[in-house]
């Protein structure tokens, strides 16, 4: 803070955020003080998308809506504004916040310039060409299949990266999920199908969003998981969404979820499902959204395209690697978890 | 971009306040006109129930008992209360609601001076819901902003979009226990702690459990030839000690909040990875932060910590099954 004026009480903008998110931000100052000039002024990548308690005549932007100039408020002593940010070239990049308030106290005008740097953070993932064939081992004493020559998996920004991965739609190989037995899949897609409706009942302000589940899991039903798999931003931002507005809502939906696996799953097939999403944790910010999807091998050679979608964690869409070719060598029959195939390198290395 | 695309949101959120007020206009004007005096009223806005609150001293004129029965023509409540202020207790029986408002008993309030409390309380109609009224942010992804990796920060706002009230009928406003969610995740914690004889004991015991024979069949073999777990402590007692850590009443322990926000609840996360975990540990905690916004305070910051090192040191020796003794809720 350059200089500071008595009569101001608060600014707030935040220290870091994603790229793309929508920050909340405000300047207060005391009944004794009445405002001048506010100008906001942010350098480029941010831009201002609501101001609060100004009247619309009160305001001029000149340039872009990256520079507000505000002369006058409904009710004296609060501003309110929300910036979001764009996708900047750097994941890990300082954007500026400038506020100049000139506020006038009896005759004098107190200025205040407070100039903040907001960290703006996304992540930056890259997947390394094949080097050459995977070799798939199943030996018969371990759980997990033994593969070699995987793709290098990196991601090098802060944020945190959704990864989808499936075959392409141009290779033709068919999703499994680990759950096999197809009986057992129906039999928990219609136990959550039932209960999003009993759901939409005693919520019926929320029936939008259980319809989607029911279609998500509706596609799962049919074994069309890429398909499904392409819903999961899109509900999972409505999630977060009502996440805020109802938290109730929030936990019946999630009993939902673990009742169902309660009554339909056995006890291994809970395990494998649970240790498959600890092993899909690739690390602290790669995360596979579909650590069950699976292909299915046969002793031989398999030509498959992967492809991979890229989320961050407000569901928007960072980048996706369409088809990426790759040649499976495997030694007897089996499941392979597609994330099997990629191998997250330390941020130190750089991708191949 | 035009300065009207700006303040669309702010306008949005006069509108709603508008629909709020003109619900309880004729309650304030009513009471103005029936004989009582006002004093001290505030409106409370209860954001995650959607119900208006009205409290008021009201002091009764001779005029307004005309008779032994009164009525204050309100549009009736769903709740209301009377408390008398000497000696400050709730009057009971005094009242019946009406459809044309509240009917008072002189009676029963005889003695107990002419000035009261009332409350009142309405709920809001329509789709809208009050937390259209306020914006609030918090960040999705943490990142460490100094060398400190052994809690994690997140910066808590909320604000009010618009203090368009109708501000000669209600001087003071209250928005109350608006929330502010973050995210907490716990994957790498999960990773990190259990250890790979946990990891192998977990199997084996799935696998006895297994429907297939072929896979019961091997485990009871493995069993035979290796007598001795390779995990050494009282595996569901670890288990429990885990789970235990995730107890929303357990968990709120490794947060802490600066700022004028209040811890509300902690669930567990409603993400899809959780669909994949029925052992009962969530990839993420859900922590709900709640604040009070009033017209002189239409603006809140706050931040939450969560000691992540801690909670990681917990759950590991959880996981490695040394714990000092579990300590089980209820009794067991």
């Amino acid at each position: 803070m350059a200089e500071s004026s008595p009569a101001l009480k608060s600014i707030f903008i935040p220290e870091f955020g994603n790229q793309g998110q929508e920050m909340s931000c405000h300047v207060l100052w005391g009944p004794g003080a009445r405002l001048s000039e506010c100008t906001i002024e942010l350098s480029a990548g941010l831009k201002i998308i609501h101001i609060y308690n100004v009247p619309a005549v009160s305001i001029e932007l000149d340039g872009g809506s990256n520079r507000a100039v505000i002369r006058g408020v409904e009710e004296n002593g609060y501003i309110g504004f929300v910036i979001q940010s764009e996708r900047l070239d750097s994941p890990d990049k300082a954007a500026v916040v400038e506020a100049t308030i000139k506020l006038a106290v009896g005759t004098k005008e107190e200025v205040t310039v407070d100039k903040r740097e907001i960290r703006l953070i996304r992540p930056a993932v890259s997947i390394g060409s094949p080097t050459g064939r995977l070799t798939v081992r199943f030996p018969s004493n371990a759980a997990s299949p033994e593969v070699t020559g995987r793709l290098a998996l990196s991601n090098e920004g802060k944020g945190t990266a959704l990864l989808v991965a499936a075959p392409s739609a141009e290779s033709k190989v068919e999703v499994v999920d680990f759950f096999n037995a197809a009986e057992k899949t129906q039999q928990l897609v219609q136990f959550l199908k039932d209960r999003f409706l009993e759901l939409s009942e005693d919520y019926p302000k929320h029936k939008m969003l259980l319809n989607q589940f029911s279609e998500y899991v509706g596609l799962i039903g049919e074994k069309k998981l890429d398909q499904a798999m392409r819903l999961v931003p899109d509900v999972q931002k409505a999630v977060r969404a009502v996440a805020r507005a109802d938290p109730l809502f929030t936990d019946d939906l999630g009993s939902v979820f673990s009742d169902a696996f309660r009554v339909t799953l056995t006890a291994d097939e809970k395990f494998t499902g649970w240790i498959k999403g600890v092993d899909a944790m690739r690390n602290q910010r790669i995360v596979l959204l579909n650590p069950w999807a699976s292909i299915r091998l046969k002793k031989g050679l398999l030509k498959v395209g992967l492809d991979v979608f890229v989320f961050d964690q407000l569901g928007h869409d960072q980048s996706e690697f369409r088809n990426i070719p790759i040649e499976i060598e495997s030694d007897s029959e089996g499941l392979l978890p597609l994330f099997e195939i990629l191998e997250v390198s330390k941020q130190s290395q750089a991708p191949v | 971009m035009d300065p009207g695309d700006l303040v669309k949101d702010g306008l949005r959120a006069a509108g709603l306040i508008r629909d709020v007020s003109e619900t309880l206009k004729p309650l304030v004007l009513n009471l103005k006109e029936s004989g009582t005096e006002i004093q001290s009223p505030e409106l409370r806005l209860k954001c995650p129930e959607d119900f208006l609150e009205y409290t008021a001293g009201l002091k009764f004129r001779e005029r307004f008992w005309s008779s032994q029965y009164a009525t204050l023509k309100v549009p009736p409540p769903v709740r209301f209360r009377l408390y008398s202020l000497f000696p400050y207790e709730a009057v009971d029986g005094c009242y019946s609601i009406t459809p044309n408002g509240i009917r008072l008993d002189r009676d029963i309030l005889k003695g107990r001076g002419d000035t009261f409390r009332i409350e009142l309380e309405y709920e809001l109609d329509g789709s809208e819901s009050l937390a259209g009224l306020v914006y609030t942010s918090s960040p999705a992804d943490t990142v460490s902003l100094d060398k400190d990796t052994d809690v994690q920060r997140f910066w808590l706002h909320s604000e009010l979009k618009s203090l368009d009230f109708l501000r000669d009928l209600y001087k003071r406003v209250r928005v109350e226990d608006l929330g502010v969610q973050i995210d907490v995740t716990l994957r790498e914690e999960i990773k990190d702690a259990i250890t790979p004889e946990f990891r192998h004991e977990m199997a084996m015991l799935a696998k006895f459990q297994s429907d297939d024979r072929n896979e019961q069949s091997r485990a009871i073999a493995y069993r035979r030839h290796h007598t001795r777990s390779r995990f050494s402590g009282n595996f569901f007692a670890a288990m429990h000690a885990a789970e235990e850590l995730v107890q929303p009443s357990r968990f709120r322990r490794f947060l802490d909040i600066d700022g004028p926000y209040r811890l509300a609840k902690c669930y567990r996360g409603p993400d899809f990875s959780d669909a994949v975990l029925p052992v009962s540990l969530p990839h993420s905690m859900v922590v709900d932060s709640t604040t009070d916004l009033t017209l002189d305070e239409p603006a809140k910051e706050g931040k939450l910590t969560y000691r992540k090192s801690d909670f990681s040191k917990k759950l590991k020796s959880a996981f490695e099954g040394r714990q000092e003794k579990v300590r089980v809720g209820g009794g067991g």
